[in-house]
Protein backbone atom coordinates (compact mmCIF):
# COMPACT_ATOMS: atom_id res chain seq x y z
CA UNK A 1 0.00 0.00 0.00
CA UNK A 2 1.72 3.28 -0.89
CA UNK A 3 2.51 5.35 2.17
CA UNK A 4 0.50 8.37 0.92
CA UNK A 5 -2.86 6.25 1.05
CA UNK A 6 -2.61 5.55 4.84
CA UNK A 7 -5.36 7.03 7.14
CA UNK A 8 -5.30 7.14 10.78
CA UNK A 9 -7.85 4.75 12.51
CA UNK A 10 -10.45 6.67 14.61
CA UNK A 11 -10.01 10.14 13.90
CA UNK A 12 -8.53 10.36 9.76
CA UNK A 13 -6.04 12.32 9.10
CA UNK A 14 -7.43 15.53 9.05
CA UNK A 15 -8.12 15.73 12.65
CA UNK A 16 -4.61 14.94 12.50
CA UNK A 17 -3.65 18.12 10.83
CA UNK A 18 -6.13 19.86 12.42
CA UNK A 19 -4.21 18.66 15.93
CA UNK A 20 -0.54 18.95 14.94
CA UNK A 21 -1.04 22.34 13.49
CA UNK A 22 -3.64 24.00 16.07
CA UNK A 23 -0.96 23.16 18.78
CA UNK A 24 1.83 24.41 16.43
CA UNK A 25 -0.25 27.95 15.73
CA UNK A 26 -0.97 28.55 19.50
CA UNK A 27 2.94 28.52 19.83
CA UNK A 28 3.87 30.57 17.27
CA UNK A 29 1.13 33.02 17.75
CA UNK A 30 2.25 33.63 21.30
CA UNK A 31 5.63 34.21 20.07
CA UNK A 32 5.34 36.04 17.46
CA UNK A 33 2.72 38.29 19.57
CA UNK A 34 4.97 38.12 22.95
CA UNK A 35 8.09 39.11 21.13
CA UNK A 36 6.95 42.46 19.92
CA UNK A 37 5.28 43.06 23.68
CA UNK A 38 8.58 42.25 25.47
CA UNK A 39 11.09 44.08 23.34
CA UNK A 40 8.29 47.32 23.55
CA UNK A 41 8.65 46.95 27.43
CA UNK A 42 12.41 46.55 27.58
CA UNK A 43 11.88 49.84 25.77
CA UNK A 44 10.01 51.15 27.93
CA UNK A 45 12.35 50.21 30.97
CA UNK A 46 14.80 52.29 29.46
CA UNK A 47 12.87 55.20 28.77
CA UNK A 48 10.93 55.39 31.84
CA UNK A 49 13.62 53.85 34.05
CA UNK A 50 11.29 51.32 35.80
CA UNK A 51 12.64 48.22 36.48
CA UNK A 52 9.11 46.28 36.02
CA UNK A 53 9.53 46.75 32.36
CA UNK A 54 12.91 45.08 32.63
CA UNK A 55 11.63 42.29 34.51
CA UNK A 56 8.72 41.82 32.77
CA UNK A 57 10.68 41.46 29.18
CA UNK A 58 13.18 39.13 30.78
CA UNK A 59 10.26 36.59 31.85
CA UNK A 60 8.78 36.92 28.64
CA UNK A 61 11.89 36.20 27.10
CA UNK A 62 12.34 33.00 29.46
CA UNK A 63 8.73 31.90 28.24
CA UNK A 64 9.79 32.43 24.70
CA UNK A 65 12.87 30.32 25.01
CA UNK A 66 10.49 27.57 26.66
CA UNK A 67 8.07 27.75 24.23
CA UNK A 68 10.34 28.02 20.96
CA UNK A 69 11.89 24.73 20.56
CA UNK A 70 8.65 23.22 21.22
CA UNK A 71 6.72 25.13 18.84
CA UNK A 72 9.13 24.76 15.85
CA UNK A 73 9.27 20.69 16.79
CA UNK A 74 5.53 20.55 16.21
CA UNK A 75 6.01 21.91 12.82
CA UNK A 76 8.86 20.10 11.76
CA UNK A 77 6.31 16.85 13.05
CA UNK A 78 3.51 19.04 11.44
CA UNK A 79 5.04 18.66 7.67
CA UNK A 80 6.51 15.01 8.38
CA UNK A 81 2.37 14.23 8.71
CA UNK A 82 2.26 16.57 6.10
CA UNK A 83 4.67 14.49 3.19
CA UNK A 84 3.27 11.07 4.44
CA UNK A 85 -0.65 11.82 4.43
CA UNK A 86 -0.79 14.23 1.93
CA UNK A 87 1.99 13.38 -0.64
CA UNK A 88 0.41 14.47 -4.10
CA UNK A 89 -0.80 17.79 -2.42
CA UNK A 90 2.60 18.48 -0.56
CA UNK A 91 4.52 18.16 -3.64
CA UNK A 92 2.65 20.32 -5.81
CA UNK A 93 2.39 23.10 -3.19
CA UNK A 94 5.76 22.55 -2.51
CA UNK A 95 6.54 23.49 -6.35
CA UNK A 96 4.44 26.32 -5.86
CA UNK A 97 5.45 27.82 -2.63
CA UNK A 98 9.27 27.06 -2.77
CA UNK A 99 10.95 30.36 -2.68
CA UNK A 100 8.01 31.51 0.13
CA UNK A 101 8.69 27.86 2.09
CA UNK A 102 12.75 28.64 1.39
CA UNK A 103 12.47 32.13 2.75
CA UNK A 104 10.72 30.23 5.70
CA UNK A 105 13.59 27.98 6.20
CA UNK A 106 15.99 30.80 7.00
CA UNK A 107 14.21 32.60 9.43
CA UNK A 108 13.81 29.76 11.72
CA UNK A 109 18.20 30.00 11.71
CA UNK A 110 17.86 33.74 12.44
CA UNK A 111 15.16 33.33 15.12
CA UNK A 112 17.42 30.28 16.95
CA UNK A 113 20.04 32.42 16.62
CA UNK A 114 18.66 36.18 17.60
CA UNK A 115 16.05 34.63 20.10
CA UNK A 116 18.10 32.38 22.34
CA UNK A 117 21.17 35.33 22.44
CA UNK A 118 18.54 37.87 23.35
CA UNK A 119 17.69 35.99 26.38
CA UNK A 120 21.38 35.07 27.08
CA UNK A 121 22.54 37.86 27.04
CA UNK A 122 20.49 40.13 28.88
CA UNK A 123 23.51 40.48 32.10
CA UNK A 124 25.66 40.92 29.96
CA UNK A 125 24.82 43.43 27.64
CA UNK A 126 23.33 45.56 30.83
CA UNK A 127 25.35 48.52 29.69
CA UNK A 128 24.62 48.53 26.30
CA UNK A 129 20.70 48.71 26.10
CA UNK A 130 19.85 49.71 23.39
CA UNK A 131 21.95 46.81 21.44
CA UNK A 132 20.19 44.18 23.59
CA UNK A 133 16.48 46.15 22.44
CA UNK A 134 17.57 45.90 19.04
CA UNK A 135 18.53 42.19 19.02
CA UNK A 136 15.04 41.67 20.62
CA UNK A 137 13.05 43.86 17.72
CA UNK A 138 15.15 41.92 15.20
CA UNK A 139 13.93 38.49 16.50
CA UNK A 140 10.07 39.96 16.39
CA UNK A 141 10.84 40.91 12.62
CA UNK A 142 11.81 37.93 11.61
CA UNK A 143 9.15 36.56 13.47
CA UNK A 144 6.96 38.68 11.67
CA UNK A 145 8.40 37.77 8.45
CA UNK A 146 7.93 34.01 8.93
CA UNK A 147 4.33 34.50 9.55
CA UNK A 148 3.93 36.63 6.32
CA UNK A 149 5.20 33.71 4.48
CA UNK A 150 3.39 31.38 6.06
CA UNK A 151 -0.13 33.07 5.46
CA UNK A 152 1.44 33.95 2.14
CA UNK A 153 0.78 30.02 1.78
CA UNK A 154 -2.48 30.00 4.02
CA UNK A 155 -3.72 32.55 1.77
CA UNK A 156 -2.70 30.79 -1.48
CA UNK A 157 -4.90 27.49 -0.73
CA UNK A 158 -8.15 29.70 -0.31
CA UNK A 159 -7.24 32.15 -3.14
CA UNK A 160 -5.05 30.56 -5.37
CA UNK A 161 -3.39 33.55 -7.98
CA UNK A 162 -5.49 33.12 -11.40
CA UNK A 163 -3.32 32.20 -14.42
CA UNK A 164 0.01 32.46 -12.73
CA UNK A 165 2.70 29.97 -13.09
CA UNK A 166 4.68 28.25 -10.15
CA UNK A 167 7.75 30.67 -10.71
CA UNK A 168 5.72 34.12 -11.12
CA UNK A 169 6.86 34.28 -7.28
CA UNK A 170 5.03 38.04 -6.98
CA UNK A 171 1.70 36.51 -8.13
CA UNK A 172 1.88 33.79 -6.17
CA UNK A 173 2.83 35.51 -2.81
CA UNK A 174 0.14 38.88 -3.40
CA UNK A 175 -2.82 36.20 -4.29
CA UNK A 176 -6.10 37.68 -3.64
CA UNK A 177 -6.27 36.98 0.53
CA UNK A 178 -2.87 37.50 1.75
CA UNK A 179 -2.36 41.09 2.31
CA UNK A 180 -5.78 41.24 4.47
CA UNK A 181 -4.94 38.06 6.08
CA UNK A 182 -1.49 38.98 7.08
CA UNK A 183 -2.93 42.17 8.47
CA UNK A 184 -5.88 39.96 10.68
CA UNK A 185 -2.85 37.75 11.75
CA UNK A 186 -0.30 40.46 12.76
CA UNK A 187 -3.31 42.21 15.23
CA UNK A 188 -4.26 39.08 16.04
CA UNK A 189 -1.38 37.78 17.00
CA UNK A 190 -0.47 40.63 19.52
CA UNK A 191 -4.01 40.74 20.67
CA UNK A 192 -3.80 36.70 22.10
CA UNK A 193 -0.13 37.66 23.65
CA UNK A 194 -1.77 40.64 25.04
CA UNK A 195 -4.60 38.53 27.06
CA UNK A 196 -2.43 35.35 27.48
CA UNK A 197 -0.36 37.80 29.50
CA UNK A 198 -2.82 39.13 31.41
CA UNK A 199 -4.68 36.24 32.43
CA UNK A 200 -1.44 34.53 33.29
CA UNK A 201 -0.56 37.80 35.56
CA UNK A 202 -3.86 36.86 37.22
CA UNK A 203 -3.31 33.87 38.30
CA UNK A 204 -0.06 34.69 39.78
CA UNK A 205 -1.40 37.60 41.57
CA UNK A 206 -4.21 35.54 43.12
CA UNK A 207 -1.26 33.05 44.24
CA UNK A 208 1.56 35.56 45.17
CA UNK A 209 1.85 36.36 48.76
CA UNK A 210 4.69 38.92 49.18
CA UNK A 211 3.61 42.49 48.44
CA UNK A 212 6.61 43.38 45.90
CA UNK A 213 5.12 40.41 43.86
CA UNK A 214 1.41 41.45 43.93
CA UNK A 215 2.55 44.67 42.57
CA UNK A 216 4.32 43.82 39.83
CA UNK A 217 1.57 41.00 39.03
CA UNK A 218 -0.90 44.06 38.94
CA UNK A 219 0.49 45.51 36.42
CA UNK A 220 1.59 43.08 34.46
CA UNK A 221 -2.31 42.18 34.15
CA UNK A 222 -2.99 45.81 33.30
CA UNK A 223 -0.14 45.69 31.02
CA UNK A 224 -1.10 42.60 29.05
CA UNK A 225 -4.93 43.54 28.86
CA UNK A 226 -3.90 46.94 27.06
CA UNK A 227 -2.09 45.24 24.76
CA UNK A 228 -4.74 42.43 24.34
CA UNK A 229 -7.36 44.56 24.20
CA UNK A 230 -5.88 47.26 22.07
CA UNK A 231 -5.24 45.27 19.33
CA UNK A 232 -8.57 43.54 19.54
CA UNK A 233 -10.91 46.90 18.47
CA UNK A 234 -8.77 46.81 15.37
CA UNK A 235 -10.05 43.06 14.58
CA UNK A 236 -13.22 43.81 13.38
CA UNK A 237 -12.36 46.48 10.85
CA UNK A 238 -10.03 44.06 9.79
CA UNK A 239 -11.63 40.93 9.72
CA UNK A 240 -14.42 42.69 7.74
CA UNK A 241 -11.59 43.48 5.25
CA UNK A 242 -11.06 39.62 5.17
CA UNK A 243 -13.84 38.80 4.79
CA UNK A 244 -14.78 40.96 1.69
CA UNK A 245 -11.54 39.86 0.00
CA UNK A 246 -12.45 36.46 0.36
CA UNK A 247 -16.52 36.60 -0.70
CA UNK A 248 -14.74 38.87 -3.87
CA UNK A 249 -12.75 35.61 -4.99
CA UNK A 250 -14.22 32.77 -3.25
CA UNK A 251 -18.09 33.11 -2.82
CA UNK A 252 -18.15 29.47 -2.05
CA UNK A 253 -15.99 29.43 0.90
CA UNK A 254 -17.56 33.09 2.06
CA UNK A 255 -20.84 31.52 1.89
CA UNK A 256 -20.46 28.77 3.84
CA UNK A 257 -18.92 30.13 6.31
CA UNK A 258 -21.08 33.60 7.06
CA UNK A 259 -24.47 32.06 5.64
CA UNK A 260 -24.19 28.46 5.16
CA UNK A 261 -24.00 24.90 7.42
CA UNK A 262 -20.66 26.91 9.08
CA UNK A 263 -22.02 29.78 9.85
CA UNK A 264 -22.51 29.31 13.59
CA UNK A 265 -18.76 29.56 13.94
CA UNK A 266 -19.14 33.50 14.29
CA UNK A 267 -22.12 33.45 16.18
CA UNK A 268 -19.09 31.91 18.44
CA UNK A 269 -16.77 34.25 17.30
CA UNK A 270 -19.94 37.04 18.30
CA UNK A 271 -19.61 35.18 21.82
CA UNK A 272 -16.25 34.93 22.26
CA UNK A 273 -15.72 38.88 20.99
CA UNK A 274 -18.77 39.38 23.90
CA UNK A 275 -16.66 38.38 26.60
CA UNK A 276 -13.43 39.91 25.95
CA UNK A 277 -14.94 43.38 25.52
CA UNK A 278 -17.24 42.92 28.55
CA UNK A 279 -14.49 41.34 30.66
CA UNK A 280 -12.27 43.87 29.07
CA UNK A 281 -14.14 46.92 30.14
CA UNK A 282 -15.13 45.32 33.55
CA UNK A 283 -11.99 45.34 34.58
CA UNK A 284 -10.50 48.74 33.44
CA UNK A 285 -13.79 50.04 35.77
CA UNK A 286 -12.83 48.34 38.36
CA UNK A 287 -8.99 49.58 38.32
CA UNK A 288 -9.88 53.49 37.98
CA UNK A 289 -11.32 52.78 41.54
CA UNK A 290 -7.43 52.53 42.32
CA UNK A 291 -6.21 55.25 40.19
CA UNK A 292 -3.73 57.55 42.23
CA UNK A 293 -5.95 60.21 41.87
CA UNK A 294 -9.69 60.25 42.45
CA UNK A 295 -11.18 60.59 39.01
CA UNK A 296 -15.30 59.58 39.85
CA UNK A 297 -16.56 61.43 36.32
CA UNK A 298 -13.82 58.91 34.40
CA UNK A 299 -15.51 56.26 36.03
CA UNK A 300 -18.78 57.16 35.70
CA UNK A 301 -18.19 57.38 32.13
CA UNK A 302 -16.59 54.01 31.96
CA UNK A 303 -19.30 52.40 33.23
CA UNK A 304 -21.60 53.87 30.68
CA UNK A 305 -19.31 52.60 27.79
CA UNK A 306 -19.68 49.15 30.12
CA UNK A 307 -23.59 49.71 29.24
CA UNK A 308 -23.00 50.27 25.50
CA UNK A 309 -20.37 47.57 25.21
CA UNK A 310 -23.04 44.68 27.09
CA UNK A 311 -25.62 46.37 25.14
CA UNK A 312 -23.44 45.97 21.19
CA UNK A 313 -21.85 42.32 22.59
CA UNK A 314 -26.02 41.25 22.70
CA UNK A 315 -27.00 42.68 19.37
CA UNK A 316 -23.51 41.19 17.84
CA UNK A 317 -24.98 37.46 19.56
CA UNK A 318 -28.10 37.29 18.14
CA UNK A 319 -28.34 34.60 15.42
CA UNK A 320 -29.75 35.62 11.97
CA UNK A 321 -32.11 32.70 12.05
CA UNK A 322 -33.28 29.37 14.03
CA UNK A 323 -30.30 26.91 11.69
CA UNK A 324 -28.21 27.32 14.67
CA UNK A 325 -25.87 24.32 14.70
CA UNK A 326 -27.07 21.64 11.41
CA UNK A 327 -23.98 19.27 11.94
CA UNK A 328 -25.29 18.52 16.14
CA UNK A 329 -29.00 19.05 15.06
CA UNK A 330 -29.86 22.54 16.74
CA UNK A 331 -32.35 23.50 13.98
CA UNK A 332 -35.15 24.50 16.21
CA UNK A 333 -38.93 25.49 14.28
CA UNK A 334 -38.65 25.98 10.88
CA UNK A 335 -34.57 26.04 10.51
CA UNK A 336 -33.70 28.54 7.93
CA UNK A 337 -36.89 30.11 7.76
CA UNK A 338 -37.73 31.54 11.09
CA UNK A 339 -35.43 34.20 11.10
CA UNK A 340 -34.90 36.04 14.36
CA UNK A 341 -35.77 39.86 14.65
CA UNK A 342 -32.17 41.32 15.15
CA UNK A 343 -30.33 39.01 13.79
CA UNK A 344 -29.38 39.74 10.00
CA UNK A 345 -26.64 41.13 9.42
CA UNK A 346 -27.48 44.51 7.91
CA UNK A 347 -27.52 46.80 9.53
CA UNK A 348 -27.75 45.54 13.12
CA UNK A 349 -24.52 43.20 12.78
CA UNK A 350 -23.22 46.66 11.54
CA UNK A 351 -24.40 48.34 14.33
CA UNK A 352 -23.02 45.72 17.09
CA UNK A 353 -19.56 45.75 15.49
CA UNK A 354 -19.18 49.46 15.15
CA UNK A 355 -20.83 50.36 17.98
CA UNK A 356 -18.52 47.68 19.54
CA UNK A 357 -14.99 48.99 18.15
CA UNK A 358 -16.14 52.95 19.11
CA UNK A 359 -16.88 51.92 22.65
CA UNK A 360 -14.02 49.97 23.18
CA UNK A 361 -11.98 52.65 22.22
CA UNK A 362 -13.56 54.87 24.18
CA UNK A 363 -12.97 52.73 27.13
CA UNK A 364 -9.86 52.15 26.17
CA UNK A 365 -8.77 56.08 25.91
CA UNK A 366 -10.75 56.70 29.48
CA UNK A 367 -8.64 54.08 31.20
CA UNK A 368 -5.29 54.90 29.55
CA UNK A 369 -6.39 58.77 30.88
CA UNK A 370 -6.43 57.18 33.82
CA UNK A 371 -3.34 55.06 33.96
CA UNK A 372 -0.95 58.31 32.78
CA UNK A 373 -1.65 59.40 36.57
CA UNK A 374 -0.73 56.23 38.23
CA UNK A 375 -2.97 53.42 39.91
CA UNK A 376 -1.66 51.56 43.22
CA UNK A 377 -0.72 48.38 42.37
CA UNK A 378 -1.86 45.53 44.39
CA UNK A 379 -4.52 46.09 45.76
CA UNK A 380 -6.93 44.66 42.61
CA UNK A 381 -9.92 42.66 44.39
CA UNK A 382 -10.21 38.56 43.43
CA UNK A 383 -12.91 39.50 40.57
CA UNK A 384 -10.79 41.76 38.25
CA UNK A 385 -8.25 38.71 38.33
CA UNK A 386 -10.35 36.69 37.29
CA UNK A 387 -12.03 38.85 34.40
CA UNK A 388 -8.52 38.35 32.88
CA UNK A 389 -8.35 35.21 33.41
CA UNK A 390 -11.69 35.17 31.00
CA UNK A 391 -10.17 36.97 28.26
CA UNK A 392 -6.81 34.56 28.71
CA UNK A 393 -9.20 31.54 27.86
CA UNK A 394 -11.30 32.87 25.37
CA UNK A 395 -8.78 34.13 23.24
CA UNK A 396 -7.52 30.73 23.14
CA UNK A 397 -10.80 29.56 22.06
CA UNK A 398 -11.30 32.53 19.62
CA UNK A 399 -7.92 31.61 18.02
CA UNK A 400 -9.37 28.19 17.47
CA UNK A 401 -12.49 29.17 16.01
CA UNK A 402 -11.05 31.54 13.83
CA UNK A 403 -8.16 28.88 12.28
CA UNK A 404 -10.94 26.26 12.05
CA UNK A 405 -12.98 28.81 10.45
CA UNK A 406 -10.77 29.53 7.42
CA UNK A 407 -9.64 26.14 7.21
CA UNK A 408 -13.24 24.34 6.64
CA UNK A 409 -14.12 27.52 4.45
CA UNK A 410 -12.42 25.24 1.69
CA UNK A 411 -14.89 22.59 2.07
CA UNK A 412 -17.77 25.34 1.27
CA UNK A 413 -17.53 24.06 -2.71
CA UNK A 414 -18.51 20.62 -3.10
CA UNK A 415 -16.39 18.26 -2.71
CA UNK A 416 -13.84 20.20 -0.37
CA UNK A 417 -10.66 21.61 -1.42
CA UNK A 418 -7.04 21.90 -0.35
CA UNK A 419 -6.29 24.00 -2.96
CA UNK A 420 -9.79 25.65 -3.41
CA UNK A 421 -11.04 24.99 -7.61
CA UNK A 422 -8.16 22.57 -7.82
CA UNK A 423 -7.16 19.68 -5.25
CA UNK A 424 -10.06 18.33 -4.12
CA UNK A 425 -9.32 16.57 -0.40
CA UNK A 426 -8.98 13.04 -1.79
CA UNK A 427 -6.14 14.98 -3.81
CA UNK A 428 -6.95 15.23 -6.83
CA UNK A 429 -5.78 17.31 -9.88
CA UNK A 430 -9.30 18.76 -11.01
CA UNK A 431 -9.74 22.09 -13.55
CA UNK A 432 -7.32 23.05 -16.47
CA UNK A 433 -4.38 24.35 -15.52
CA UNK A 434 -4.22 23.05 -11.77
CA UNK A 435 -2.59 23.03 -9.67
CA UNK A 436 0.52 25.17 -10.69
CA UNK A 437 -1.67 27.49 -12.74
CA UNK A 438 -5.54 27.53 -12.36
CA UNK A 439 -6.93 28.65 -15.40
CA UNK A 440 -10.53 29.50 -14.29
CA UNK A 441 -11.54 31.47 -11.42
CA UNK A 442 -12.06 29.41 -8.03
CA UNK A 443 -15.28 32.06 -7.21
CA UNK A 444 -17.59 29.24 -8.47
CA UNK A 445 -15.82 26.72 -6.40
CA UNK A 446 -16.49 24.00 -8.68
CA UNK A 447 -14.10 23.22 -11.46
CA UNK B 1 -8.26 3.92 0.83
CA UNK B 2 -7.14 1.18 3.14
CA UNK B 3 -9.47 -0.96 5.67
CA UNK B 4 -8.92 2.08 8.61
CA UNK B 5 -11.35 4.09 7.11
CA UNK B 6 -13.97 1.47 8.15
CA UNK B 7 -13.23 2.19 11.83
CA UNK B 8 -13.02 6.00 11.23
CA UNK B 9 -15.05 7.97 13.55
CA UNK B 10 -18.73 10.24 12.42
CA UNK B 11 -17.29 13.90 12.02
CA UNK B 12 -18.84 15.23 14.93
CA UNK B 13 -17.18 12.89 17.21
CA UNK B 14 -13.74 13.21 15.30
CA UNK B 15 -13.96 16.86 15.65
CA UNK B 16 -14.32 16.51 19.74
CA UNK B 17 -11.52 13.85 19.96
CA UNK B 18 -9.07 16.52 17.97
CA UNK B 19 -10.10 19.28 20.18
CA UNK B 20 -9.84 17.09 23.10
CA UNK B 21 -6.15 16.41 22.64
CA UNK B 22 -5.09 19.83 21.74
CA UNK B 23 -6.54 20.84 25.02
CA UNK B 24 -4.58 17.95 26.26
CA UNK B 25 -1.51 18.65 24.76
CA UNK B 26 -1.20 22.13 25.60
CA UNK B 27 -2.84 22.07 28.93
CA UNK B 28 -0.30 19.28 30.14
CA UNK B 29 2.19 22.19 28.20
CA UNK B 30 0.91 25.12 29.93
CA UNK B 31 0.97 23.28 33.34
CA UNK B 32 4.59 22.46 33.03
CA UNK B 33 5.25 26.08 31.89
CA UNK B 34 3.82 27.53 35.25
CA UNK B 35 5.36 25.51 37.14
CA UNK B 36 8.87 26.53 35.89
CA UNK B 37 7.76 29.85 36.02
CA UNK B 38 6.76 30.02 39.70
CA UNK B 39 10.22 28.34 40.40
CA UNK B 40 11.58 30.84 38.76
CA UNK B 41 9.66 33.51 40.58
CA UNK B 42 11.14 32.49 43.80
CA UNK B 43 14.91 32.48 43.12
CA UNK B 44 14.22 36.30 42.21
Amino acid sequence: MPIGNIDIPGIGKEVVMAMIWQTHIYHSAFIAGILLIASASEYMGVLTKQPKYDRFAKGAAIATVLLFATGSSIAITGLLALITLYPVFWSHLQNIMFWPLFAEAWMFVGEIILIYAWYVSWEKLAYRKKLHIVIGFMAAMLVIFQFTLINVVGSYLLTPALGAEPTDVGAVYLNPTFVPLNMHRFVGNISFAGFLVAGYAGLRYLRSTRQENREYFDWMGHWGLVWGFGFLLLQPLIGFGYLKSIREHNEAAFDYIMLGDKSWLFNGLAIELAVMGVASVTYCLHKIKFAERPMPTLRNMTMGALGFMALFSFLNVIPADMNLVPQIGWVFFDGEETTIPLGGMYPWKYIGLIGMMLVGVFALGLYLKATAGGFQWGRASRWSQYALVITAVTVVVTLATMGYTRETARRGAEPGYLVAGCITLEQKIVAEGCPEAPGRTPERGTP
Amino acid sequence: MGWELALLLPPVPRFFVGLLLVVVLLGVETLFVYWISTLYGKDE
